[in-house]
């Protein structure tokens, strides 16, 4: 193994991550470069430097100020749950979608008697997805005078 | 788990985590707060977390907070980790003269460590304080384990070359 190597590797050396092979090529290295042995040494100072400052711990009171957060959000979360019917809420989630279907069942009640009534209507007609027409009277005619008024290809009879 | 036990085990590395992240202990303390809370709400519907998730959580909470702030203010406040704890600049009795080369040189690395980019450091405060294996760490700030290798390579070296221009060489 060339120095450059070695060097890239010494730091996970001292970590002890190295792999096996790695290892043994690395003290196979080191025992014949007096270079690299020093690039080692000062890694492990580095380590020894770090390993004696003075370990900071958590402030004191910081535990019983998180134990004491967490049990207040706990009953925040219980108060919040007590707060709100389950009911009502599937009714306000139900709402919208509800509102809609009651707006086209209204609508089919209203218009749909309405067309099926009209028994004299064109039998070769096509059914109610044809987009709707309705036959007005043109510029220049009189509205009302034997005009055929359809709605979806019905004829709806005339204006008289 | 209960936040207490959870709190017992793990509450020391997470803040010194998060003070090695942030640089203020006050920050430290509140982010502290956040991840057990954090914790705790996902610790609902599993086991007791590893190590390494209960880091990642923090370094999640520290990245959010990051996000909320200017950037730039994480290379601000520099403290001193004697000034962060009573109990440990009061333990070991040195002698004046020890105690004074010792300030200096955990300064420096202070210092240096504030230097270095988040993802440098982060790698370097939990392979180098928290002890974790690089396996664990990789899990904790999210990436692979020969990542991890490199960026802790890295970070040594511009340790090194830091403490070198301040007269600290090694």
């Amino acid at each position: 193994m060339r120095c450059e190597r070695i060097e890239t590797l010494l730091d996970a050396y001292v970590d002890r991550e190295t792999s096996a092979e790695e290892t043994a090529a690395l003290e196979t290295h080191l025992q014949e470069c007096p270079a690299c042995r020093r690039e080692l040494e000062s890694r492990r100072e580095l380590r020894r430097l770090f390993s004696g400052r003075p370990q900071v711990t958590a402030p004191a009171g910081l535990q019983d100020r998180i134990v004491a957060a967490v049990s207040e959000s706990e009953d925040g979360d219980r108060t919040e749950r007590r707060g709100v019917n389950p009911a009502s809420l599937r009714w306000r989630r139900a709402r919208w979608p509800l509102a809609l279907a009651a707006a086209a069942t209204l609508a089919f009640a209203v218009v749909l008697p309405s067309l099926r009534t009209q028994e004299g209507g064109d039998a070769s007609a096509p059914p109610f997805t044809t987009p709707a027409r309705v036959v007005v009277p043109r510029y220049g005619e009189k509205a009302g005078q034997d005009t055929p008024v359809k709605f979806g290809g019905i004829d709806l009879g005339r204006n008289s | 788990m209960t936040v207490q036990r959870m709190t017992d085990l793990y509450l020391d590395g997470v803040f010194r985590f998060l003070l090695s992240l942030v640089r203020d202990p006050e920050t430290a303390a509140d982010l502290a707060q956040e991840t057990f809370l954090r914790l705790h709400r996902s610790d609902r519907l599993g086991g007791p977390p590893s190590e390494a998730y209960v880091l990642a959580t923090a370094r999640n909470t520290a990245v959010s907070w990051f996000r909320r702030r200017d950037l730039e203010r994480r290379h601000v406040d520099v403290v001193a980790p004697e000034d962060l704890d009573p109990r440990g600049a009061a333990s070991g009795n040195p002698t004046p003269d020890r105690d004074l080369e010792r300030r200096e040189l955990g300064a420096a690395l202070e210092v240096a460590l504030a230097g270095l980019p988040e993802e440098l450091r982060s790698v370097f405060h939990l392979s180098e304080v928290e002890g974790l294996r690089y396996e664990q760490i990789a899990e904790v700030v999210g990436c692979p384990t020969g990542t991890v290798a490199s960026r802790k390579h890295l970070a040594v070296r511009r340790l090194r070359e830091h403490l070198k221009r301040s007269g600290h060489a090694l």
